[in-house]
């Protein structure tokens, strides 16, 4: 991989790798080591290829790399830091604009769904992230993780409906006030 | 929770993700409309894809970009060192000229010790115990060093025949292959002879 290329990459997807290492580790430090070491092993170990396979690629790498840190410094299970140790530089300043009261509302739910998501198992976690929040389709994860598209559709699935249930034990108003809103059109 | 709530929800994730068809979303969304326990488990659900869609992509510090430019400015030593090492000797050519280097000391570690004939021949050797080789100890290590010669010449052969094999394969065009094939018909594993 040439100088350039690797910059290019670097540019593109570092915030990427960054936030899936950090929402999934909830840990600042262990996230930017986990960023640091995806590049470095970018640099040294990524084949020349089609550039549309390396986003694929470095999530691979990643999501190997938090499951090592996982095991190694068990930083995530049962480690109930809260959102609030987002650090406020790591929000993206175009995302702070708008409704204040809105943006509380919804970092508020973030903040639970988080919460919820880190009692989760590793690779339950990881594929959520991916399949949500990085937006990999079934097929792209069942490839980067190795495992059949239907395990990972029946993992989203009852990833969510874990996470549900554990959204309205947070608040324990959630379903009834769901219950009672209009019929969905 | 009835038979018609248990068979909704089944068809959950896939409402969700827009796999089901159309008669099928109506009948979900029928289902939806009458059971407002059911609407509240899908909509509980569509929130967590939703929270999750809209969760902020945050900004990597700086210093992690200098921390990896720092560890990448050390990095070409240890590439140029190991990866050009393992090029060279993972390329065909090295292989062989490896493999000759390989022998070339086996050879050189037994020959200076051994005579030509077990007997016979007038040698600075002698049979005392001071520590210098016998005759039959001399000849005995000249023919271990001519076994081990001859299976480095087999190993030798066995690499060309790969190497042969990996560029009449994989590497010429297709159509220079099939030419190849219909005059020196390759067989998977080579010939015998």
């Amino acid at each position: 991989m040439n100088n350039n290329t690797f910059q290019n990459m670097l540019q593109e997807n570092r915030n990427r790798i960054y936030s899936y290492a950090r929402y999934f580790l909830r840990n600042n430090e262990d996230a930017e080591d986990v960023t640091q070491e995806v590049f470095v092993r970018m640099w040294q170990r990524c084949p020349e290829q089609n550039p549309e396979k390396i986003p694929a690629w470095l999530m691979r790498v990643t999501h190997n790399l938090c499951i090592d840190v996982t095991r190694r410094r068990k930083t995530s299970v049962g480690w109930h830091v809260s959102a609030d140790q987002v650090e406020p530089d790591s929000l993206p300043a175009q995302r702070s604009a708008g409704d204040p009261e809105a943006r509380f509302r919804l970092n508020e739910t973030q903040r639970s769904l988080l919460d919820a998501l880190a009692t989760l198992p590793a690779r339950t976690r990881s594929i959520m992230l991916m399949h949500y929040f990085q937006g990999f389709t079934y097929e792209a994860i069942s490839e980067i993780l190795q495992v059949r598209v239907n395990t990972i559709k029946v993992t989203v699935h009852r990833g969510r409906k874990s996470l549900r249930k554990k959204l309205a034990g947070y608040d324990p108003g959630y379903v009834e006030t769901r219950a009672n809103e209009p019929a969905v059109s | 929770m009835n038979q018609q709530c248990r068979k909704t929800r089944s068809l959950f994730g896939p409402y969700l993700d827009g796999d089901l068809g159309p008669r099928a979303i109506r009948r979900v969304d029928g289902h939806l409309g009458d059971c407002p326990v059911c609407r509240a488990e899908m909509q509980g659900e569509r929130q967590v894809a939703d929270t999750f869609t809209a969760l902020p992509e945050l900004l990597c510090s700086e210093r992690v970009d200098r921390k990896i430019m720092a560890r990448l400015a050390e990095e070409p030593q240890k590439r140029g060192l190991f990866d050009r090492l393992g090029q060279l000797l993972g390329s065909p050519g090295w292989k062989t000229v490896t493999a000759c280097a390989a022998a070339f000391v086996v050879v050189m570690l037994f020959l200076p010790l051994a005579p030509e004939s077990p007997v016979g021949t007038e040698t600075a050797l002698n049979t005392s115990e001071d520590g210098v080789i016998s005759h039959e100890e001399a000849y005995q290590a000249r023919q271990r060093a001519k076994t081990s010669l001859a299976y480095v010449a087999h190993l030798i052969q066995n690499t060309e025949k790969e190497t042969v094999s990996e560029v009449l394969t994989s590497k010429l065009p297709k159509a220079i292959r099939n030419s190849l094939q219909r005059v020196v018909p390759v067989t998977k594993g080579g010939s015998d002879s």
